[in-house]
């Protein structure tokens, strides 16, 4: 090439700047910034929501408070929980007496063993001799409530209290109740 | 008007509007500062919101809270227990703080089930001291670190002629 074609290919003007053309690349970047913004957007949601909330602290400290209220109430326990025979509370009455039901939604095998535990553990104050020990739902829950397996989020959730409670003679009693509940699936991911 | 000669001369010269370079590089450079800006934003706002979505705690103690009718079955339980002739609601009623049993029988209840974790408990009548719970002062209201104690429970009894007893119940978590 001679240097007068050079010149004239090299020269600013060979390749004329087009308005239109400068537009469509800003177009072409609006989109580009436009998709990014959207896709930090559905990325921060789906970050933000798409772990489930675990509940089941929640729902075993109601269950707990739910069977405490059956047992006692303003101090006293009820007169169809204890009478003069003893504890009248037991595995075959629990759910009629205490108007509660571990029903749950059927979801992934739930049905087919309870996701509930419930233990209340009826003790003499003074001495501390247990009085009469009741069992409730899947019971394969209560080793978890132990600690047996250790401390993964993927164990049941069990929550333990105990208070102090008479019966109508006056007799004083501790009142232990642990309440566990499993729905794994739908509380951790 | 521009005769025909000069109008082509325009038009065929492509070069008769030209931009200006410096002008084009200084737009390049703002888009791309731009670009930056909104992609470090984006960066900032994705730390925070995962931050923030780790942080899902839904959960309340497993002791004590605020309306814990667990501490409220102990403390009525309590004030129903007979004594004699009467029951500790009435003792106290007329006495002007907790006697040996009574007292006693507070610490055994109350601490016993209660006073875990780093906060304490306190128990007492009209805000007096008392030998078994101490002062109402003395309740820690922060943990070790200085860190205000979250839970706290507290439930007042009136009795009879204007007193009062008060359990309060602090723990850390």
């Amino acid at each position: 090439m001679n240097k007068k074609v050079k010149s004239k290919i090299f020269h600013y003007n060979f390749f004329p700047k087009n308005c239109k053309g400068t537009d469509k690349i800003i177009s072409v970047y609006w989109f580009f910034v436009l998709f990014i913004v959207a896709s930090a957007v559905v990325y921060m949601v789906v970050i933000f929501y798409g772990d489930p909330y675990d509940v089941r602290e929640i729902e075993s400290n109601l269950l707990l408070n739910a069977v405490a209220d059956c047992v006692s109430e303003a101090g006293e326990i009820n007169d169809l929980i204890i009478g003069d025979e003893g504890v009248l509370l037991d595995k075959s009455n629990f759910f009629e007496k205490c108007n509660i039901n571990f029903d749950v939604e059927d979801y992934s095998g739930w049905t087919s063993s309870s996701e509930y535990f419930v233990e209340v553990n009826f003790l003499d104050f003074v001495s501390g001799n247990p009085i009469k020990q009741i069992s409730l739902g899947n019971l394969g829950l209560s080793e978890y409530c132990e600690g047996v397996y250790g401390d993964s989020k993927n164990n049941p959730v069990c929550v333990e209290k105990e208070f102090y409670s008479l019966d109508k003679q006056g007799k004083s009693y501790t009142i232990k109740i642990m309440s566990g509940v499993r729905k794994t699936e739908k509380n951790v991911k | 008007m521009l005769n025909k000669k000069v109008m082509k001369i325009i038009s065929s010269h492509s070069g008769f509007l030209e931009k200006n370079t410096k002008a084009q590089i200084s737009d390049a450079v703002t888009w791309m500062v731009a670009t930056i800006v909104i992609i470090v934003l984006l960066g900032i706002t994705l730390y925070v919101t995962s931050s923030l979505g780790v942080i899902k705690d839904v959960s309340f103690s497993k002791t004590i809270s605020l309306e814990d009718n667990i501490a409220d079955k102990s403390l009525y339980g309590y004030l129903l227990t007979t004594e004699g002739d009467s029951n500790i609601y009435e003792e106290l009623s007329e006495k002007k703080n907790l006697s040996v049993s009574n007292g006693n029988l507070a610490v055994n209840i109350f601490k016993e089930f209660y006073s875990e974790g780093p906060g304490g408990i306190w128990f007492g009548y009209m805000d007096d001291s008392n030998p078994y719970f101490g002062t109402k002062s003395t309740l820690d209201v922060v943990d070790v670190a200085g860190a205000a104690l979250p839970n706290f429970y507290s439930k007042k009894i009136f009795l009879k002629n204007n007193k009062s007893v008060e359990l309060l119940i602090r723990e850390g978590r």
